[in-house]
């Protein structure tokens, strides 16, 4: 009994952690969750982002981009006038820096963006579990990262898009996405950014 | 009367057959002209380029012609290419200048955008978001502004930042230009700027990444020297 001991109050400590304690279960089919901006053969999408770090302003365009013959995606992020920021490489579920101009090569930039461009691009099938509860202002798809102490709410729109998403690491929201849309079964029109710990706010608006 | 309609049918479709058959003779003639016209525009810049004879008399001439470049106005259309991108992506706008340090950069499709650098400082209209900062306060910016300055106003001959080598064919002169400072080198790996010969105004600029990666900037419809109101580098 001793051994399960540490197990057992870290699961429950782990549990008394989550946001999901004070949310009711249900017995709801989970509807299948496509990634908001699904990679795939010859993906090819620009947005204007708009970048707040600590009150400096950079703009600029957001490429998402998978060539046809490859099975790896790109993220870059370039001025207007075409100098690149960053590039970030999609594979297996995993970003890697490929090229971070110097002003933006920071740990803490950089995981906060990664974990923003994760929860737009990854692929939920493979790497996460869902649960389907309700609450008493309307119906959320919660959405159980695998790691400990890491959860997604999915706030669906009637035509069951996202339309916020809540990512957490513990009680606290560490940031919140609003996203737009133009038309049903499109990736969003408008992306919304918010760091909730760190002054770090994107905003995304879909040109191509 | 019957004979005569017949007649005016028979002489009305000869002239249609003869005139279609006009128009496929000149076709393949009206597409070489075409080809011609888009290969004489397009690959002008593109043209083999060797090293000038005397270089200081170039360099002199385009130190005398940016020295008497008070303004400059011009519609510019850019093209960014990344290798993995399939299609490059296009952006077109407007820019004015004033010495010695007054620009306007202003995109207007596939979205509105506008820069203005006047006196160190910094302002942006993002499609109605306006921000203002100081050049000095912000590394990229101040990298950035430097590259934009020098490759509009083309005073670079004497510029101690860049490494300067002069090319030349019949129609342009190719300033290639090596940044020298190592925050630049990380930014920009070569600039070319490309002055029509006759002129010596800049037709192209082409900025080349540490990755090969590019931008090309082609300018048109340059007006030099005409009055630009100061207004014109505020946002208000």
């Amino acid at each position: 009994m001793n051994r399960f001991l540490p197990a057992l109050l870290l699961l429950i400590s782990v549990y008394s952690c989550s946001p999901l304690v004070n949310m009711q279960k249900t017995n709801r089919v989970v509807p299948a969750l496509a990634p908001v901006i699904p990679f795939g053969p010859d993906t090819r999408i620009i947005y204007r982002a708009s970048i707040n770090i600590s009150d400096k302003q950079l703009s600029g365009l957001f490429i998402f981009r998978q060539a046809p013959d490859h099975d790896f995606g790109y993220v870059s992020f370039i001025s207007e006038l075409g100098i690149e920021f960053l590039r970030l490489r999609l594979q297996d579920g995993e970003l890697h820096t490929e090229y971070a101009m110097e002003a933006l090569n920071r740990k803490i930039i950089l995981n906060a963006l990664g974990n923003f461009l994760l929860v737009l691009l990854d692929d939920f099938d493979s790497s996460h579990t869902s649960v389907y509860k309700q609450k008493s202002d309307g119906a959320w798809i919660v959405v159980e990262k695998q790691a400990l102490l890491q959860w997604e709410f999915w706030s669906m729109n009637e035509k069951n898009n996202p339309e916020t998403i809540s990512y957490y690491k513990g009680k606290k929201p560490s940031f919140i996405l609003h996203l737009q849309y133009k038309k049903k079964g499109e990736v969003p029109h408008i992306i919304v950014f918010n760091h909730q710990r760190l002054p770090f706010h994107i905003t995304l608006k879909k040109i191509q | 009367m019957k004979n005569l309609k017949n007649e005016i049918l028979k002489k009305k479709n000869t002239a249609f057959k003869s005139q279609s058959r006009t128009h496929y003779h000149l076709f393949p003639v009206f597409c070489a002209v075409l080809l011609l016209m888009v290969q004489s525009v397009f690959s002008q810049a593109n043209e083999s380029f060797s090293p000038v004879n005397n270089s200081s008399v170039i360099n002199n001439k385009v130190a005398q012609n940016s020295a008497d470049m008070q303004t400059l106005q011009a519609d510019f259309v850019q093209e960014k290419h990344m290798d993995f991108l399939q299609m490059d992506i296009i952006s077109k706008g407007k820019f004015w200048f004033r010495k010695e340090n007054q620009l306007r950069w202003q995109y207007t499709n596939p979205y509105a955008y506008t820069i203005v650098i006047n006196n160190g400082k910094i302002s942006i209209d993002d499609e109605g978001r306006e921000s203002e900062f100081n050049v000095d306060g912000n590394k990229i910016f101040e990298q950035v502004n430097n590259i934009i300055v020098t490759a509009v106003s083309g005073n670079i001959m004497d510029d101690n930042q860049y490494k300067t080598t002069v090319l030349e064919n019949d129609n342009f002169y190719k300033i290639i230009l090596n940044p020298k400072n190592s925050d630049v080198q990380q930014v920009i790996k070569e600039m070319q700027l490309f002055l029509g010969k006759s002129t010596l105004q800049i037709e192209q600029v082409k900025m080349i990444e540490p990755t090969d990666d590019y931008t090309l900037i082609s300018f048109k419809n340059q007006i030099i020297n005409e009055p630009i109101s100061a207004g014109t580098f505020t946002l208000d």
